[in-house]
């Protein structure tokens, strides 16, 4: 008896094993309705750029959201930081703009829409289909921010507002750019060049939306003479440089500048 | 009475083996795929990356980056996919100006790369 009951406990230990292994490595469940969160690192972040693409593009910032929504772990720091890698390696295309004004959007409070008020599992749950508005909504004026429409991109469209000295050892050399649209609403995603003799290098407004959405800045070198541009926007603002702070006990540190622009 | 053979018995346990196994590997614990690419996508969000690469062209007119992109979905026919996710949109009640993007661009495919609209 003891025998028939270990021929059957082995039988189906076998079983087991062979019927997991064909459904696990021979005929795995097929699988072809994936969802954009699932997608490999590298796909999901050029998923993230055409979101950010067709947001530059159309505006439609309640459409970019509930896409956005489908990556319920995503956080505006990590569309900021995907950014910053674009930005290395395609310069200042449209997703990286986007992709800016989308994390400074994702920063801010929250906007009345559906998307953004449902909850995240349910955010993730939602379909474009389902969820996309048939028409353009307008960005709801309370949220702090103001992409600079595509139309305002000539030359000369902002113009420099304020040009002041920093004198803040918690500051020290750091040149601020803060641009702002012709109603006062900060403009995320403008890119901001800098040139040194023997040198340059640029940045973008709104990466750092916890200063503000249209604040970026840049770290200059003692003794050095800048020349600021806001690409396309504005005309060079040249002969920038650390100025020379001193403490009240007489000590003399590097300070920064702070440059504002405004739409005109 | 006829005793039942040990072998009968493990034959019987393999069988019942293999329906649980089976059952485990497809229903309770079926493998994950976690790192996808965009051609398994669920077909309405392979229409809205259609309508994203439609969305970006009508403003960049970058016909060689939008194929590329589009390459990625795994269609041999572009142009052909375009315009399916156009009709489904078209069906759907979608904007005009959405179908718009999605036509010029199936159209600016079919002409650049064949009437198939196939990649570059």
């Amino acid at each position: 008896m003891r025998r028939r009951w270990f021929a059957l406990a082995a039988g189906v230990l076998a079983g087991l094993a062979l019927g997991a292994g064909y459904a696990w490595l021979v005929r795995p469940v097929r699988f072809a309705d994936a969802a954009p969160a699932s997608l490999r690192a590298d796909f999901r972040d050029e998923y993230l750029a055409l979101i950010a693409s067709a947001y530059q593009a159309s505006g439609d910032v309640s459409r970019a959201q509930a896409r956005l929504a489908l990556f319920a772990d995503i956080a505006s720091e990590d569309l900021t930081a995907l950014a910053a890698r674009r930005a290395l390696v395609y310069g200042a295309d449209a997703a990286v703009r986007g992709l800016a004004t989308l994390a400074a959007i994702e920063s801010g409070p929250p906007s009345p829409t559906a998307a953004s008020s449902a909850t995240p599992t349910a955010r993730a749950r939602q379909t474009p289909l389902a969820t996309f508005p048939l028409t353009v909504s307008p960005f709801p004026s309370a949220v702090p921010f103001t992409r600079v429409p595509p139309a305002a991109t000539a030359m000369g469209s902002l113009r420099l507002l304020s040009r002041d000295e920093v004198c803040d050892p918690l500051v020290g050399l750091r040149l601020e750019v803060r641009v702002r649209t012709r109603s006062g609403a900060p403009a995320s995603g403008v890119e901001v060049r800098v040139r040194w003799a023997g040198g340059s290098d640029h940045f973008f407004t709104g990466l750092k939306p916890s200063m503000d959405a249209g604040y970026g800045d840049f770290a200059m070198d003692p003794d050095t003479d800048y020349q600021v541009e806001l690409t396309g926007l504005a005309l060079p603002v040249s002969g920038i440089r650390a100025p020379a702070c001193s403490r009240v006990s007489g000590s003399v540190y590097y300070g920064g500048v702070r440059l504002v622009f405004e739409g005109q | 009475m006829k005793r039942i053979s040990p072998a009968l018995f493990a034959v019987c346990g393999l069988a019942f083996g293999v329906l649980l196994g089976l059952w485990y590997g497809w229903r309770v614990s079926p493998v994950r795929y976690v790192n996808t690419t965009p051609d398994l996508l669920r077909q309405d969000y392979r229409d809205d990356y259609v309508l994203m690469v439609a969305e970006a062209y009508a403003a960049d007119h970058d016909l060689g980056h939008a194929a590329q992109q589009l390459s990625r979905l795994g269609a041999r026919e572009m142009g052909a996919e375009v315009r399916d996710t156009a009709a489904r949109y078209a069906a759907a009640g979608y904007a005009e100006a959405d179908l718009r993007k999605l036509y010029g661009l199936a159209a600016d495919l079919e002409q650049a790369f064949g009437s198939a609209g196939g990649g570059p």
